[in-house]
């Protein structure tokens, strides 16, 4: 599973690097991988208007907001 | 000599005492609330949804200032957004005005300009700021014609078809609530006797309380407390400073001194108030006490008002930030508009007041 945080480096997206990372360990999952995306034109080409964001195999989940390790975890369970 | 930085200091001091007691608990600390609750609970898709690329151009440049007014009360949304509406959606005249209105409407620079400098200033502000904004994208949409871009962007999906059922009832809770929040802030802030103002308050914040129960999750009321909570922790301390700062500044400078040079509503002055506030980099916010300094150094109110509208708006890290993104050339038009724009309406400020 690949986990990308999408965010030009502000608190905000260290935040929600912190909250991915913490809820992939909370749930123990073995094969996830969270990967920041810094750079603007790519977080562009992934269709985000709004950062942070949270994309999970490619795919945007969440735009915009920092969701909490439990929504995370919600989104990240098998 | 000694006597004389007792003397700086214990005016940056008084200064700091005067904003905490008479601006910052009436205004600024609603207006965190404020802008906290615009960060965690506006839907935004519902905004951005209408800067896509197949948008009728006035309804693009219409959200786009709305969500250059609601969205972007922290600049680290500002760059991506601006980026996304120009390559994937709207095209680069929406993406400007966006570019322009969201510093220069910022929910808290307006407020705190209203409460400490006046609301005739806060006023001209958001009327003048929205005005240029859309002015400018459309300037420079048409002296830069783009393809239309093929590929629109994707809006998160996520609870979309929930929140379009609930979407009624999300409208109205959100109204009521951000009713009730300004409400708090313009009670707070008038000059009713205490007496009156007391119970009123406490009235509000108990509708306050009603509603947070009521009709918010707690996930909702924990996201609005975050939000809150980091936009104090990023502005605040380096307001303090600054206003600590500009109360020095007021003493060190003798009084009178900039009435020299921008003490009168010409060309010059109005240029040269928007070229100090393009290389000047004061921190959000902290234009405002800055500008309450000029003020009493003998600035006119002119000048006062183009160094407003230019300062949050262009600086030079901003320059360099948009200028990878739109290339040397428009960053430069876009600056040069800026620049006469503002000029212009400082001068024209000036001619009304007086």
């Amino acid at each position: 599973m690949k986990i990308q945080v999408l965010g030009s480096g502000c608190p905000n997206c260290h935040l929600l690097e912190a909250n991915a990372k913490k809820a992939v360990d909370e749930l123990s999952l073995k094969n996830a991988h969270v990967e920041h995306i810094y750079d603007i034109t790519k977080i562009i080409e992934m269709g985000v208007m709004m950062t942070p964001a949270l994309a999970v195999d490619g795919k945007i989940i969440v735009a915009g907001r920092i969701p909490t390790v439990e929504e995370i975890k919600k989104i990240l369970k098998p | 000599m000694q006597e004389f930085l007792i003397n700086i200091i214990s005016a940056g001091l008084y200064a700091l005492y005067d904003y905490l007691t008479a601006h910052v608990l009436t205004c600024l600390v609603p207006a965190f609330f404020i802008a906290g609750a615009m960060a965690a609970l506006l839907p935004k898709e519902q905004i951005t949804k209408h800067l896509g690329s197949k948008v009728f151009k006035p309804k693009a440049y219409l959200f786009s200032v709305i969500a250059g007014l609601l969205l972007a009360v922290c600049s680290c949304t500002v760059l991506p957004l601006f980026a996304g509406i120009k390559k994937k959606g709207a095209g680069i005249g929406p993406a400007i005005a966006f570019l322009y209105t969201a510093p220069a409407t910022n929910i808290l620079a307006i407020l705190f300009t209203g409460s400490v400098l006046g609301w005739d200033f806060a006023l001209a502000r958001i009327i003048l700021s929205v005005s240029f904004a859309i002015l400018i994208g459309i300037i420079i949409s048409k002296l830069f014609p783009e393809e239309e871009s093929e590929v629109g962007a994707i809006t998160p999906k996520t609870n979309y078809s929930f929140k379009r059922r609930i979407f009624g009832f999300v409208k109205r809770r959100l109204v009521a609530f951000f009713a009730t929040l300004f409400a708090i802030l313009i009670i707070g802030a008038s000059k009713l006797g205490n007496g009156i103002k007391i119970p009123l308050l406490l009235g509000l914040i108990t509708i306050l309380l009603v509603q947070l129960k009521v009709r918010f999750t707690k996930e909702e009321i924990k996201s609005w407390l975050g939000e809150t909570y980091r936009f104090f922790k990023v502005i605040f301390p380096l307001l303090l400073v600054g206003i600590l700062v500009a109360g020095m500044l007021e003493k060190i400078f003798p009084k009178d001194s900039l009435g020299r040079f921008l003490g009168a509503n010409t060309i010059v002055a109005n240029l040269a108030a928007v070229l100090f506030g393009v290389f000047m980099y004061f921190p959000t916010l902290v234009e405002v006490p800055m500008a309450k300094t000029f003020l009493s150094l003998g600035m006119a109110k002119g000048p006062l008002l183009a160094y407003l509208l230019a300062d949050p708006v262009i600086s030079l890290s901003s320059i360099l930030v948009v200028r990878k993104i739109m290339g040397t050339k428009q960053t430069l038009v876009y600056v040069i508009l800026i620049t006469l724009f503002t000029t212009i309406s400082g001068l024209i400020y000036g001619v009304l007041i007086r």
